[in-house]
């Protein structure tokens, strides 16, 4: 009886003990004060706890190389547009508003992780601290393309990251007041071709190509990335703050370029099955032709509509990984997505690898 | 009480009406069906009367213990003995049946495949296959051998007026042949649940005279009449419809839904459910999913005005 009158007058003072606590938050979450002692160092050892745990279970796709130079020049490209303002990149230092953060983001190197928990940070974030989660929902490929980087940050030095960041040395100007890297902080044009390239043709793979590409699709895509209707990290950063009138500007000058496609074939895949699936499609696995929308009767490399872009010579990398989007999601809100997504609702991986195959080599 | 007797009596009565009447006898393997039916209501009639007869005697009777024996005989022969007589020879009676209805020996050939929720048929000729989809025309008087399979998951098909059924397994070939002795528009249906639209899975089958037969069969072995440069083939050829359907003498090729080449001259639209007239073709392209829900074709809302409208107006064509 007595216990019971003590437990009871116990778990009434730790009640209001803890609503003062609530109340007066004597605790000072002010960034400008420093954790107390041991407190970073044990919040910073969950972190990395729960970063390696996580990443454990996750593999590489198998069309993902993470040696691949055109992934880690994409990699490069998005840390300039989505990485750099915050933490720095080789030989640019962090501007001093994100040293007032707590945790402070720092300044990385290639020894922090291994390149699937990269993947897994770049793709989830941390909560409580300012680390964003990939800002294309659903998007698990795109951040691959950081896991490939950022094992190598380390051998960059400033021009070396400029070059392979925006295919020029100088790239990035640091003259100016400036807070919050790309857009705007490189020229419009240059934005694009550090992915897409100046000619329009994608980099050797590094993003896919655009040149001749008809310019209703591409204004359609870039409104689509900028009202959040079609998925991606990469893009919808970038096209959010254009203007419809730059959108609209953009499109025509990528296509009225010229150039012919070279793509670059993965691995594996059947080209000579891909190209029989993608002419007649297949009775039994209920596969459409691709090439029913995707080919006109002339030259077999444009589309029938402009609305529908051209695949032939795009990379294998590029078909596949797009393959599998319109498969397993996220599928573009956009009007004519449902048609494409009903195409790929029965490939197989096989499919897709001899599709992607068969697409590549075309020229 | 009352009513839910008449309720249960009404449906039964109306599995009788109609087209779909598996007492119709429209059909040589429907009959013999039936005869067995009716054999087998009348000798369980009989059985039921003198089980029933025997256990009120059995009630009755005062116990005798001296026939004992003779109780024990009629046991081993009127339980053990007449049962196995009787559900043996009707077993074999049944099995005759079917070696009959499932005999490969037709003079005509026609092979149905299920897919969600259609059917793709194929008529065997002298000249090659000929495609078709969704409706089944069979000479009246001829025994015509049905070749059934699935190409996705477990269909059954059912004429019930001209015979059946048999089930169409994915990976087998299954065996059906129907007689039609009767003219008419009989319905067919998928008879095995197989998915969200099964109850949507139907065809028609029309019986007709021999002769229009071979005239309907000539005609739909001919390639589409498709005229250059026609604007519904070119909106058809743009939207990509080409990727799942064939018309034949076209580009359009493609091997994932029904053959379209003769789509005008059938009776039914959307695998027997509506009938073929423009209003529906519109909605059908428009509202796909409306009309027929979970099914693989994608619909095309964008689709409107003109351009809808030559597309309709060429379907409607193909006769």
């Amino acid at each position: 009886m007595r216990l019971k009158r003590w437990i009871i007058a116990a778990m009434g003072g730790a009640g209001v003990a803890g609503a003062a606590f609530f109340w007066f938050a004597p605790y000072n979450i002010a960034a400008s004060v420093p954790h107390l002692p041991g407190v970073g160092e044990v919040l910073h050892q969950y972190l990395r706890n729960a970063v390696r745990v996580r990443a454990d279970r996750v593999e590489v796709p198998r069309h993902v190389d993470l040696d691949d130079p055109a992934l880690i020049r994409l990699g490069a490209g998005h840390f300039a547009t989505g990485c750099q303002t915050c933490h720095g990149a080789p030989g640019i230092p962090r501007n001093p508003v994100v040293e007032g953060m707590r945790p402070e983001p720092p300044m990385l190197t290639s020894e922090d992780f291994e390149p699937e928990e990269f993947w897994w940070v770049a793709r989830h974030g941390f909560k409580y601290t300012g680390m964003p989660s990939w800002p294309g929902e659903g998007r698990d490929d795109e951040p691959w393309a950081l896991a490939a980087f950022l094992p190598r940050y380390d051998s960059f030095d400033r021009a070396g990251y400029e070059d392979v960041a925006f295919g020029r040395a100088g790239g990035y100007e640091s003259d100016g007041v400036r807070f919050g890297g790309l857009p705007g902080a490189i020229p419009q044009e240059l934005a694009c071709a550090r992915c897409h390239g100046e000619d329009g043709l994608g980099r050797d793979g590094t993003a896919p190509k655009l040149a001749g590409q008809s310019e209703e699709w591409l204004a359609q895509v870039l409104e689509a990335y900028a009202k959040g209707h079609r998925e991606s990290g990469f893009m919808e950063p970038i096209a959010m703050p254009l203007s419809a009138e730059s959108r609209a500007g953009i499109a025509a000058r990528y296509a009225a370029m010229s150039g012919a496609w070279q793509g670059r074939a993965l691995p594996f895949g059947d080209a000579e099955r891909g190209r029989a699936l993608a002419q007649r499609g297949d009775e039994h696995e209920d596969i459409a032709s691709c090439a029913s929308c995707h080919e006109n009767g002339d030259d077999g490399l444009t589309p029938k509509r402009a609305d529908t872009p051209r695949i032939a010579g795009q990379d294998g990398y590029w078909l596949v990984n797009w393959l599998q989007l319109y498969r397993d999601g996220p599928v573009p809100d956009t009007p004519r997505a449902h048609l494409m997504q009903a195409a790929a609702r029965n490939l197989t991986e096989q499919d897709i690898d001899d599709l992607a195959a068969y697409y590549a080599q075309r020229q | 009480m009352k009513s839910l007797a008449s309720l249960a009596l009404v449906l039964f009565l109306a599995g009788c009406e109609g087209r779909h009447n598996w007492l119709a006898g429209a059909g040589e393997e429907a009959r013999s069906v039936e005869t067995l039916f009716w054999v087998l209501l009348a000798g369980a009639a009989v059985i039921w009367t003198l089980v029933i007869g025997a256990a009120t005697y059995a009630h009755r009777a005062e116990a005798k213990p001296e026939r004992e024996q003779e109780a024990r005989r009629f046991i081993i022969w009127g339980g053990v003995a007449l049962p196995v007589l009787v559900v043996g020879g009707l077993l074999i009676w049944g099995l005759l049946i079917l070696r009959d209805i499932t005999a490969d020996d037709g003079a005509l050939t026609v092979r149905v495949d299920g897919e969600r929720w259609w059917w793709r048929v194929i008529y065997d000729t002298p000249e090659g296959p000929v495609t078709t989809a969704n409706e089944i025309r069979l000479p009246l008087g001829e025994r015509a051998l049905f070749r059934l399979t699935a190409d996705d998951v477990i269909h059954s098909f059912w004429v019930p007026a001209l015979g059946g059924k048999m089930d169409m397994i994915p990976g087998r070939e299954t065996t059906l042949a129907l007689t039609p002795r009767e003219l008419g528009n009989w319905g067919g249906l998928c008879a095995e649940f197989c998915g969200g639209a099964h109850a949507l899975m139907r065809f028609d089958a029309i019986v007709m005279e021999p002769e229009a037969f071979d005239a309907w069969l000539a005609h739909e072995a001919q390639p589409a009449q498709v005229a250059e440069g026609d604007a519904g083939f070119a909106v058809f050829d743009e939207e990509g419809c080409g990727a799942c359907h064939t018309i034949r003498g076209t580009e359009a090729q493609g091997p994932v839904g029904p053959d379209l080449t003769h789509l005008a001259s059938r009776d039914k639209l959307g695998a027997g459910i509506y009938d073929m007239t423009a209003d529906n073709m519109a909605r059908w392209i428009t509202d796909t999913h409306e009309m027929k829900p979970d099914i693989d074709m994608p619909a095309y809302p964008g689709l409107q005005g003109e351009r809808l409208d030559a597309l309709v107006t060429f379907l409607m064509s193909l006769e």
